[in-house]
């Protein structure tokens, strides 16, 4: 065990503690004029400060909004039925089974999918249109 | 939050409230301590402020204000606890050339480990920091007493006999130290 930075550590830590008691015993005007001299002014010392914690405010709301966002999209998905989590090329071979006449939406979806123009959430939708209709089960199976 | 620990601590909303309530003196008191706590941090006093109400307001980030605790004690109790760890990880991190190697038998030492290469770098960082210390107090000898009679623990009469200062003196040395050192390590990184 090093002796050395032990050593070092506890000298910065017993002069961190002295600062300390030194800020402690300051009355408010002696810490307000101890802050003109650091940072300019007292206004601009208070107005820094604001900001300081403005931003911390900001970032903290950044981060709970993010997560409830996760949460709500790990909620979204998991309500989903499995078909939608198949790869591409399954999916495609669902549509194109089911796809109708001219005017079937399932064929228009799979003649844009061959040209590679089709949206996954649309072809997610249409297979979930399909479930409603019984026409598949959620895996995607024949009912 | 559920409802047995909202009525322990305080919620996000109550703390950033009661936060922004304080007086700029308070404020600024709890900055200039940050500025103090924060050598061998490898952060700046601003950065570790932040740090400490950030750390509050994080869902799950163990550091809720009692209710029963002014949140001016609670910040300064955060900052010197997160100032102290991040001391305890910044003397313990090593450079990535060190124990990378598999034919290095430092390698096969284990993390928490004192190996030589991790004792060296914690002593050359730390060191750093102290080095630093001194010099920006080189040619000023009542403040370097104060420096080095504050890192050896000594009394304010030990501290001032080494210099023959009076109290005025003295006072006016711890002075410039503090000030010095909110210089050198108070402003944040983005400030």
């Amino acid at each position: 065990m090093s002796t050395d930075r032990d050593n070092a550590r506890r000298q910065i830590e017993r002069l961190i503690e002295a600062l300390g008691r030194d800020i402690d015993a300051m009355s408010d005007e002696e810490i307000l004029a101890e802050a003109a001299d650091l940072y300019g002014s007292t206004e601009k010392a208070a107005t820094d400060t604001l900001t300081i914690i403005g931003a911390v405010i900001a970032a903290s709301g950044k981060q709970r909004l993010a997560a409830a966002r996760k949460g709500y999209d790990t909620h979204v998905a998991g309500s989903r039925p499995n078909v939608v989590k198949l790869p591409l090329e399954r999916k495609l071979v669902l549509i194109e089974r089911f796809a109708g006449n001219d005017n079937d939406v399932g064929q228009k979806l799979t003649l844009a999918a061959r040209n590679g123009e089709a949206v996954e959430a649309d072809i997610d939708s249409f297979l979930e249109d399909l479930i409603e209709l019984g026409l598949i089960d959620e895996e995607g199976n024949a009912p | 939050m559920e409802d047995s620990d909202e009525r322990v601590h305080l919620t996000t909303s109550e703390f950033v409230a009661a936060f922004r309530a304080l007086s700029p003196a308070k404020q600024l008191r709890l900055r200039m301590k940050a500025a103090s706590y924060a050598p061998g941090t490898g952060m700046q006093g601003d950065d570790l402020f932040q740090e400490a109400i950030l750390r509050t307001l994080e869902e799950g980030g163990g550091r809720n204000c009692p209710r029963d605790v002014p949140i001016s004690v609670f910040l300064d109790n955060a900052m010197r606890s997160i100032a102290s760890g991040e001391r305890e990880k910044y003397a313990r991190e090593a450079p990535a050339e060190f124990g990378n190697d598999a034919d290095d038998p430092i390698a096969l030492v284990p993390d928490d480990a004192p190996s030589p290469a991790n004792t060296a770098l914690a002593r050359i960082e730390l060191e750093q920091v102290l080095t630093r210390l001194q010099d920006l107090f080189a040619e000023d000898a009542q403040a370097q007493a104060v420096l080095i009679g504050d890192m050896e623990g000594w009394t304010a009469e030990e501290i001032r006999d080494v210099e023959n200062m009076d109290e005025k003196q003295y006072a006016t040395a711890r002075r410039r130290v503090r000030r010095t050192i909110a210089r050198e390590f108070g402003k944040g990184s983005k400030s």
